[in-house]
């Protein structure tokens, strides 16, 4: 790929930005010089796909399983993930691929695995994921303000799996789940990022809020 | 009952505040110096509640006693549900509606529960009281707006392109969520100047819109094909590889709901566009009709509208310009003819690029994965600069359809309209072996009535004069009102390429009206002369979109 083609993220011009100075970017501000409870922080570009399935089909499940190296998640609002790719549970016939792999090269190991009724669709220009830390108490009336699904009942996640859910966030839409640290991934759609990145500063404020590439 | 009640004690309480006053100002020592006012006394009982005002007739037949006065609930309904047999308070409530206001009874309970312990023959304790709900105590519209407001009240979506338009002064429009660019103004440029320019520009050499709004649809399944064509009503079964087909759904009732390209992708994978309002209400219909109706359809359905970036060149320049970014596909316009689809690499990025188009125009619609939008847009206004590429909006895209009469889900039809009544029949296949949705509707005979609206276009006697989008239209304005309605104007704009204005209306009969005067009268008590002409204005054959 020529180097001259530029790629931005759909939080590219929210980068470095924070509650304390939302239209301007500040260094003073990431150089620890103020302090921020809540901190947003964006993952690079990665690969994104929507897999469509039979989950009680066991071929299907240890054919994904054996291209990802993570099992399928078959109980409901859970993911499990390795270092490279996670997958979270949508529906029951309905999973999001989040990987470091090339999307079109996860594709077609996906389908040269898979066979039957499915459907594997690249989203990956379509998404971002947000990691979300900070505050534990600062997070929870963050995650409270945006949406009324209560986090707070999740048990406490595993280092290679937890909880998530598809549910309102904002006026918007977002999966949530929950990590090991204790804190939170939140996948984006990209058309909404701008709103909820906007959201996330002004629900934040009243913690200190900034936004990391 | 608070303070002093009698006319003596009164008195007596004023005269003596007024000698405390006198003393306080230095004057007298406070006693009273004139003899007591002698008034009559009545005798006194204590307060008694009144609930109930009586009348010599029964609350039934005396008149209206209202209780609670936010739901018209009286006395003698009250009396009424008690005759009924209820009993318990809380079913008096539901009997009577009583206290459900937005006051949760606050104004009219107590008096109401004090005559239901009446009629019931006991104390208002034994009665006792509903449970108050929200908003019984106020609750202020901060609490209720909460942090949605100002920038965050409602989601603005974005395409990836948004800072670029933003740079360059777009004005915007609102469609659905999404923030459009409507029109991008140069300098002081007036709305209609730049409209204007806009236009000449895509009929001259070539335009360049953010079409990424549009709902795009991924279908895969083995009978995505048998599934696509039962929604829309044309059939999509032999539908090859590289090609795409436009079609039209309809709503049960036959009445047109959206419509859009749907491409062949490969075996068994669909892409499905929509327009952009109709997105969400589309991939929900298809999941409706699979989930609840046709399980046995196997077939998928994924939203790719954020995916996906969408620049749409077009204009007779628009393939040079697509050339000059785009090495791997065969250009030619026998090797990518209008209404196919190529993969190809467009300035570096893989790209699926539709031979699709709006305008009438030679368009080439490019595709890349969001990320990379912003990189393709500008490297086509690169290769568009020595063809002066003009950026248009929603209204150039608006007015350049309507040159074509290429109708507008929603402005040019309101959820009454058959394809029948759009002229569109040739998109109603007549052979597919399995109904579609709204087939059977087509036959009803209202459907098939001569007299339904149907779209037309105007063309007013006074070229310079623009009718109003809604007016209403009659075919003779001396009528004395109320006038015969005949139709409405649902498009209009002025066209630069043509010179005059133009106007989509629909028309009582109007397909069997070519020709016809017709009048539209407005509120200032002008009346704006049209006649009635082929919804095709410019290229009626159209020669341009297949253009070599």
């Amino acid at each position: 790929m020529p180097n001259n083609i530029t790629r931005e993220t759909p939080l590219h011009y929210f980068h470095k930005l924070s509650s304390h100075a939302s239209s301007a970017q500040s260094p003073e501000i990431f150089n620890g010089q103020v302090e921020f409870a809540l901190v947003v922080k964006e993952a690079p570009l990665s690969s994104f796909l929507n897999l469509r399935g039979n989950g009680s089909d066991k071929g299907f499940c240890s054919a994904v399983a054996e291209v990802l190296g993570v099992t399928v998640p078959t109980e409901p609002g859970t993911y499990h993930s390795n270092k490279d790719s996670s997958i979270y549970w949508l529906g029951p016939d309905e999973w999001l691929l989040f990987s470091c792999i090339d999307a079109s090269n996860l594709e077609a190991q996906l389908r040269k695995a898979l066979s039957g009724h499915i459907s594997i669709v690249d989203i990956s220009g379509g998404q971002t994921l947000i990691n979300l830390r900070g505050d534990p108490c600062a997070l929870a009336i963050l995650l409270k303000k945006s949406s009324v699904y209560d986090f707070a009942a999740w048990p406490d996640a595993d280092i290679n799996a937890g909880r998530c859910a598809q549910t309102t966030f904002a006026k918007a839409t977002a999966v949530v789940t929950n990590k090991a640290d204790g804190s939170y991934d939140l996948i984006l759609r990209r058309s909404f990022a701008d709103y909820i990145a906007k959201w996330l500063l002004d629900a934040g404020q009243e913690f200190g809020c900034r936004i990391e590439a | 009952m608070a303070g002093t009640y009698s006319l003596a004690a009164c008195l007596a309480e004023g005269a003596s505040a007024g000698a405390e006053a006198a003393k306080l100002a230095g004057c007298g020592d406070g006693r009273i110096r004139f003899p007591e006012p002698q008034v009559e006394e009545y005798p006194e009982q204590p307060a008694q509640a009144l609930f109930l005002v009586p009348h010599t007739k029964a609350t039934s037949r005396a008149p209206s006693q209202f209780v609670d006065m936010q739901l018209d609930v009286s006395a003698s309904g009250i009396e009424l549900a008690v005759r009924e047999g209820f009993k318990s308070v809380e079913h008096i409530k539901r009997y009577t509606a009583m206290g459900f206001g937005t006051d949760q009874g606050k104004l009219g309970n107590i008096n109401g529960m004090a005559i239901l312990a009446s009629a019931l023959g006991q104390s208002i304790e034994q009665t006792g009281t509903t449970i108050f709900r929200p908003s019984y105590s106020p609750t202020t519209f901060g609490a209720i707006a909460g942090a949605d407001v100002g920038a965050l009240f409602d989601p603005e979506r974005y395409t990836a392109v948004q800072r670029w338009h933003q740079e360059q002064g777009a004005a915007f429009e609102d469609v659905g969520q999404w923030k459009r660019p409507w029109y991008f103004p140069r300098g002081v440029e007036s709305m209609q100047d730049a409209v204007s320019r806009e236009c000449l520009a895509v009929r001259n050499s070539v335009g360049i819109l953010d079409a990424s709004t549009l709902g795009k649809i991924d279908i895969q399944g083995p009978d995505a094909a048998e599934f696509i064509t039962r929604m829309y009503t044309n059939s999509y079964l032999k539908l090859a590889p590289g090609k795409c087909r436009y079609g039209v759904m309809l709503k049960e009732d036959g009445m047109i709901f959206d419509d859009g390209v749907c491409a062949c992708i490969g075996d068994n994978h669909y892409l499905m566009f929509t327009t952009t309002g109709g997105a969400a209400g589309v991939l929900a219909w298809l999941e409706l009709w699979q989930q609840t109706e046709w399980p046995d359809l196997k077939v998928y359905f994924t939203s790719v509208t954020d995916h996906w970036t969408t620049a749409t060149i077009t204009g007779p320049n628009a393939r040079k310009v697509l050339a000059k970014v785009c090495a791997d596909i065969d250009l030619a316009n026998d090797a990518f003819q209008f209404m196919d689809w190529r993969d190809g690499t467009v300035a570096g990025v893989a790209a699926r690029i539709f031979r699709i188009s709006f305008t009438g125009e030679l368009t080439y619609e490019i595709n890349v994965p969001a990320h990379y939008g912003r990189h393709i847009w500008e490297a086509l206004i690169a290769a568009g600069e020595e063809f002066d590429i003009t950026p248009y909006g929603t209204e150039t895209m608006h007015v350049l359809r309507a040159e074509k009469g290429f109708i507008i889900v929603g402005q040019d039809t309101d959820g009454s309209m058959t394809p029948a009544d759009m002229n569109m029949d040739w998109v109603v296949g007549k052979n597919k072996t399995f109904s579609f949705i709204g087939k059977r509707s087509l036959q009803r005979s209202d459907s098939v009535r001569e007299n339904r609206k149907q779209l037309v276009g105007l063309k007013t006697v006074d070229g310079t004069q623009v009718l109003p989008e809604g007016a209403q239209i009659v075919f003779d304005p001396e009528q004395k009102i109320p006038m015969s309605m005949q139709g409405h104007v649902t498009s209009s704009y002025f066209s630069s390429n043509l010179g005059h204005s133009i106007a989509l209306a629909v028309v009582k009969g109007g397909h069997g009206l070519l020709g016809k005067t017709v009048y539209c009268p407005l509120a200032d008590g002008r009346s704006i002369a049209a006649e009635i002409v082929s919804s095709v204005f410019y290229d009626p054959k159209g020669e341009r979109q297949n253009a070599e």
